[in-house]
């Protein structure tokens, strides 16, 4: 119980950290944060449940006005934007790459990461996030795909990351990835 | 760790956060029946005037505002470009006073109220069974953890640069994940022994 509690803690920080590292800017000009990797790496190291216990606990202090968001950004305002899909798609995109993880028993746990991260930090990320733009903005299916497609390069980026960087806690600290206990 | 809200004591900081919050759910689901353009202009209006009559607010709602203006923009080009130049005034209007109202409230209350208000929302919880005295405790370790882990991160970007490499950037992230979960077990195991969470 102490355990799982301070792990979502921590885990709910690291996600804040990430977003503040400083940005690496693609070929295409647009600079990317690694805040969606946090989020991915909550659902392959701390699994489903913990993983999206993490992201809502991030998102409830974001809500309450601390700046932990990419750039120092934070508050209500932040739920209120067509972008804002992206914020609670972060909650499924963590539990659905937590659940993949969970559920997985025969591969090499760093490629196994890679695959939930692109199902859960890419696709279901993304079910999420255009719809609700569209919704949003008041614009359709293919003006919301264009919009979103310059981040789409840095998301498969991060997922190979998310692979490498559970693999490698795996072997130093196997106890710490929940996900596979 | 510093909050985005202002400090302050004008007439916005005194309403309580309650009413404050009740105030702009009830304002941001009526807008959305709200389609004409002057209407929406002219709460704009109003909401800048919010911003006017409280300290030092404009200067730092501006600053919040400063991405969502890029949003507000590509959606208006998206509209622009289909010939809808209404349609996307209208959208682009709403959302910088939605943007603009719930960025008020955030600026003119303070985090341990805020606090309070969501611990009394999730406090029901506790007759379905969940712990809500972890949902407290967890608050509390992240705001202690993130400046922490902010200042290891820049240790570890520093040896990495003292050691040859140029610029850190991911391989930063697994050293600063082992050293957090070995922080994890310790504290874990600190508040067992103090007799756990109730």
């Amino acid at each position: 119980m102490e355990r799982n509690v301070v792990y979502i803690a921590v885990f709910a920080a690291l996600i804040a950290v990430l977003g503040l590292l400083p940005k690496f800017t693609l070929m295409s000009g647009i600079p990317i944060t690694a805040q969606s990797l946090g989020i991915m790496l909550c659902g392959t190291i701390l699994g489903a449940k913990r993983g999206a216990l993490a992201v809502l606990l991030f998102l409830a202090l974001v809500a309450i006005g601390l700046p932990l968001l990419a750039g120092g950004r934070g508050g209500l305002g932040v739920f209120t934007t067509p972008w804002a899909g992206f914020l609670f798609g972060f909650l499924v995109a963590a539990f659905v790459t937590g659940f993949v993880m969970e559920r997985t028993h025969n591969l090499n746990i760093g490629v196994l990461a890679t695959i939930a991260a692109i199902i859960g930090g890419i696709v279901a990320l993304y079910a999420i996030a255009i719809p609700y733009y569209m919704v949003g903005a008041g614009v359709g299916l293919w003006d919301a795909m264009i919009t979103m497609s310059p981040f789409m390069p840095g998301d498969l980026i991060k997922t190979v990351l998310a692979g490498l960087i559970t693999g490698g806690l795996y072997r130093a600290r196997p106890n710490a990835v929940l996900s596979r206990l | 760790m510093l909050s985005i809200s202002l400090v302050g004591n004008s007439w916005a900081h005194r309403l309580r956060v309650g009413p404050k919050m009740v105030a702009l759910a009830v304002v941001s689901v009526a807008l959305f029946w709200v389609d004409a353009w002057i209407v929406l202009a002219l709460v704009l209006c109003g909401v800048f005037a919010l911003y006017t009559s409280v300290d030092r607010a404009l200067r730092k709602g501006a600053w919040l505002m400063k991405p969502i203006l890029w949003i507000v923009g590509i959606i208006w080009v998206f509209h622009a470009f289909r010939g809808e130049y209404l349609a996307g005034s209208v959208v682009c209007l709403r959302l910088l006073v939605l943007v603009g109202l719930a960025n008020f409230v955030t600026l003119t209350s303070r985090l341990s109220d805020m606090i309070d208000l969501f611990l009394w929302l999730v406090s029901p919880l506790a007759l379905l069974g969940v712990r809500t005295g972890a949902i407290g405790l967890a608050f509390g370790m992240v705001i202690r953890f993130t400046p922490v882990l902010i200042e290891r991160a820049g240790q570890l970007t520093q040896s990495w640069r003292a050691r040859g490499g140029k610029r850190a950037s991911w391989r930063i992230i697994l050293p600063l994940f082992i050293t957090v979960v070995d922080d994890a077990d310790r504290v874990a195991e600190a508040l067992r022994a103090r007799g756990g969470i109730q």
